[in-house]
């Protein structure tokens, strides 16, 4: 079980890349400082979805969001200096910001499957209390929305994630077979 | 890139929004489609500055900072997925100036029910028709109920006819899209409960105004008065009753200003249409939503025997579903599935769910279906032993 404090801090990066000589390659090293950063956000996000007490489908859906859809885009050449997506909140990349946006996308999945969202106060408080770098207001929040919103294209199509799969199997299995009942979702 | 450098203005409107704009159709000048656009908006703030449509109650309720509106999110999310023959697709979607409102583009073809019945008023009364049309408007309904959604505007200006040209006199060709544009309509062609503000809405909304629509094709003109909706519903069906409406809202002072009547014989309104139909006419306008049928079911109704083996196309959903079977719920059918529900019904239901799977995530997730399928089947066998 990794801490975020553990992890391997970005500087070594730079070093590691100078070595081989990539350091002047800035786009690719922005991709591989992201995808440093990748699992102790993914850690952050289902922590923060603990704390928040959200549904098994709420976290998911996020993780989706932000980890199947959002971080991939981390290539393209939309993102850029000059592209048009060249955001302030996306540029520098620091850890902070991404965990913004891993709270946004759980702001976001929460709109979609709860009947009623969890408020812009819940993930503000819970953002001051545990992203330490940087302050976010309630502006910077509702600003990321909508950058994580074109950043993935709109494509916030809910049905496909893994888990609603898992859980309609589950659903069968309770009618068909009684062990049904012994499987829980531990999620 | 840019709105007006993709796209082309096309001369004419098709009708009034809600919020008394004109909707206009484009041309995608790239691939030579026709789109008509939707404004949802985006930004909360602006609600309060603009005097749009719809109760006002429920936007006080509502607090501050908000961000997107969720209704906005989930009507994008839902939009972002569909896919199939007789639902238009979003052909667009993208920010308008100012980043106040998401425009989405929706395929437009042909022209809309009600212009169809205008120009063609013969030909639209063809039963053949008639039946070919409400069969695809049925399978729209049914896939927007299987992605667990409901379209809830269901009126003659969201239904698109198209390829049913001079030359073209074969009834099976002519095709059927479901769109969603807020486009005034007179009357509305909304369910009963809705119109008594029921709090309890299910997707049987769409299957009534489904029930109008088929009701307008048979007899060429509305069903139901502009004027007083809910007095021309229950002339026709009946007033409700405590009996037919059980449990959907509290009727008594509601119903007050209304005439009491008692349902009337459909057939009588409806003459020369065959029995079957008026089965199935009188199933879609049921009273109460509870009772009324399902978009699955009315598919399978006997007024469509004969049209359904010509019309039945393999849509995605199907294909993707049968392959998913073959892999995962196969297995999982034989080790579970000796008692009641077989297969087949697993596979119904993964289809919903399969349809949506846009690229990879589909291999990942059916990877993880039948990783958690050997955890079930090895849990069934230590529980056996």
């Amino acid at each position: 079980r990794t801490n975020i404090d553990q992890e391997t801090p970005i500087d070594t990066w730079y070093w590691h890349k100078d070595l081989y000589g990539f350091y002047t390659r800035k786009r690719e090293m922005w991709k591989e400082r992201a995808l440093a950063l990748r699992p102790c956000l993914l850690e952050f996000l289902i922590e923060s979805a603990q704390l928040l007490e959200v549904s098994p489908i709420v976290k998911y859906t996020a993780l989706s969001f932000f980890a199947d859809r959002f971080y991939p885009r981390f290539s393209s050449s939309r993102f850029k200096e000059g592209g048009d997506i060249a955001n302030w909140l996306l540029q520098p990349l620091r850890e902070s910001n991404l965990q913004l946006f891993a709270l946004v996308s759980l702001w976001i999945s929460s709109k979609i499957h709860s009947s009623r969202p969890l408020s812009i106060n819940c993930f503000k408080s819970l953002g001051d209390k545990v992203i330490k770098e940087q302050h976010f207001t309630n502006r910077d929040f509702l600003e990321a929305e909508v950058v994580l919103m074109q950043v993935l294209n709109f494509e916030i199509g809910a049905v496909d994630i893994a888990f609603t799969f898992l859980e309609e199997l589950l659903h069968q299995l309770r009618e068909v077979a009684k062990i049904g009942d012994l499987v829980n979702f531990e999620a | 890139m840019d709105f007006r450098d993709k796209f082309k203005q096309l001369d004419l409107g098709i009708g009034t929004s809600l919020s008394r704009r004109p909707i206009f159709k484009y041309l995608d000048k790239e691939t030579g489609k026709t789109i008509a656009l939707k404004r949802i908006i985006l930004r909360h703030e602006l609600l309060q500055a603009l005097p749009l449509t719809g109760s006002s109650n429920s936007r006080q309720e509502q607090p501050i900072d908000v961000g997107i509106p969720a209704n906005t999110i989930r009507q994008i999310s839902l939009y972002r997925i569909l896919d199939h023959p007789n639902i238009a697709s979003l052909e667009y979607l993208g920010n308008d100036p100012g980043d106040h409102f998401v425009r989405l583009g929706f395929e437009y073809v042909g022209v809309d029910l009600r212009k169809f019945q205008k120009d063609n008023a013969i030909r639209s009364r063809h039963p053949k028709l008639i039946k070919s049309l409400m069969y695809q408007l049925l399978s729209g309904i049914a896939y927007y109920h299987s992605v667990n959604a409901s379209h809830g505007n269901i009126n003659p200006t969201n239904v698109l006819i198209s390829n049913y040209g001079d030359d073209n006199n074969d009834d099976e060709q002519v095709n059927l899209l479901i769109t969603n544009l807020d486009l005034c309509v007179q009357p509305s062609y909304q369910a009963p409960e809705i119109l008594l503000e029921s709090n309890r809405l299910s997707t049987a909304v769409d299957m009534f105004s489904a029930g109008c629509i088929f009701g307008e094709m048979l007899i060429g003109k509305p069903v139901f008065d502009t004027e007083n909706e809910l007095g021309s519903i229950f002339k026709l069906l009946g007033t409700p009753t405590k009996q037919t409406m059980r449990g959907v809202i509290d009727l008594d002072e509601k119903l007050k200003k209304y005439q009491k009547h008692s349902p009337k014989d459909l057939s009588e309104t409806f003459i020369g249409v065959e029995p079957a139909g008026i089965d199935l006419l009188s199933k879609l306008l049921c009273l109460n939503p509870k009772e009324r049928i399902m978009a699955s079911e009315a598919l399978k109704h006997r007024y469509f025997y004969g049209i359904e083996a010509k019309k039945r196309v393999p849509t995605p959903a199907a294909a993707a579903a049968a392959e998913v079977g073959n892999s995962s719920v196969g297995p999982f059918a034989a080790e579970v599935g000796s008692s009641s529900a077989g297969p087949s019904a697993a596979m119904d239901s993964l289809a919903a769910g399969t349809s949506a799977v846009v690229g990879s995530p589909a291999a990942s997730a059916s990877v993880l279906v039948e990783s958690w399928i050997d955890m079930v089947s090895a849990a069934l066998d230590s529980s056996e032993n």
